[in-house]
């Protein structure tokens, strides 16, 4: 009895084990096949240069991210010019656009992020 | 306190191992060594991490040998009592930069570069954060920011003043498998290497979970079938009255 369950077990063992076993290395080839496209394909379109970078800069252009980087230009402008203005060492508040550039960064993030590691080996 | 003392948060990236059964990029890893090794152990040290760990796991038995070859470590001291050193060998522990604290601080104006071997798990954001730090260094602070000498902007850094500055740019390492060795390249494989030095255990555990999962459901199963079956008999038995006649 207690041969014929161990049999009936080792039976299930091997009738899914090795099934389990190529079904991961079959995904496993196709991922690496599909990463080597990819690689190709950025070779030929981009050459070098950081990813990210790029990423960053195409980001910049998108019609929702421009308004930061907009509101952020202007707050630049406007702090230089203060800067620039005479008394501002002794000026009690010293405006700096650190939230300006928290909200640019943040939505430059949630664009790039998403995408930035599928160009990365 | 305000958001530039929190420090910005970094975006969720899509890490290799994010999954519930995902394991570590290996590649990654053994490039990510190679980075650790150029660029990140001029100042860092990684005090928790031996040698022998990296075997099989980045680098061949060999290579690992040789790597550690090349460091000096205390050997016991000879027949006059004369201190000795020998070559380091496969037990040994990862030396790093400095000798102490005073030393790494005096060596970076006051400044302590913290140990790397645990910091993907002492800091916020884990991997996030580290790979946002390493690649979100602007090319000048925003308006209005003033730093304290010595410092750098950095806006995932709480409180923006780093005293670490910019380290990896294009092309500071050759990879040795051909990958290009982009700014986010390098920062990507040095966080995963850095990811695996703290949880040298990431991808056994999630096989052993995957293993748990698989034994205690299949048993969880088993027993609901063995208590109906223990039960059928009892569940359907039917009691009857037969009053004497």
């Amino acid at each position: 009895m207690l041969k014929f369950i161990l049999e009936s077990l080792e039976e299930v063992k091997e009738s899914f084990l090795p099934t389990l076993a190529k079904a991961e290395s079959e995904e496993e080839d196709d991922e690496e096949e599909e990463d080597e496209d990819e690689d190709d394909d950025e070779d030929d379109e981009e050459g070098a240069g950081d990813p990210l970078d790029k990423l960053r800069e195409e980001c910049a252009t998108k019609p929702d991210i421009k308004h930061y980087v907009h509101h952020y230009a202007e707050c630049v402008e406007r702090v230089t010019k203060e800067q620039e203005e005479e008394g501002y060492e002794d000026k009690e508040y010293k405006e700096d656009c650190i939230e300006e550039f928290f909200h640019l960064q943040h939505h430059l993030n949630d664009c790039v992020a998403p995408r930035l590691f599928y160009k990365l080996k | 306190m305000t958001a530039a003392e929190h420090g910005l948060h970094p975006p969720a990236y899509n890490w290799s191992h994010n999954g519930m059964f995902d394991t570590f990029d290996h590649a990654s890893i053994r490039r990510g060594y190679q980075v650790y090794r150029e660029v990140c152990a001029a100042c860092h040290s990684l005090d928790r991490v031996a040698w022998r760990t990296l075997v099989g796991v980045s680098h061949s038995n060999s290579e690992v040998r040789e790597m550690a070859e090349q460091f000096e470590y205390d050997d016991e001291p000879d027949d006059q009592g004369n201190p000795r050193k020998r070559a380091g060998k496969l037990a040994d522990y990862i030396p790093g930069p400095y000798a102490n604290e005073q030393a790494a601080r005096a060596a970076n104006q006051g400044a302590y570069p913290p140990d790397l071997s645990l910091i993907v798990k002492a800091r916020h954001g884990a991997c996030d954060y580290i790979f946002a730090l390493l690649t979100g260094y602007p090319d000048d602070p925003p308006a209005g920011v003033s730093l304290p000498p010595g410092s750098n902007y950095n806006p995932y850094f709480p409180g923006g003043a780093i005293a670490m500055g910019r380290v990896l740019f294009d092309d500071l390492v050759e990879y040795e498998d051909g990958t290009p060795a982009t700014t986010s390249q390098m920062a990507k494989d040095v966080t995963t290497f850095l990811n695996w030095a703290s949880e040298p255990e990431h991808d056994e555990r999630k096989r052993l979970g995957l293993k748990a999962i698989i034994v205690l459901s299949s048993l969880y199963l088993i027993s609901i079938y063995v208590k109906k079956f223990k039960w059928a008999g009892i569940k359907t038995r039917k009691i009857r009255f037969n009053p004497p006649k």
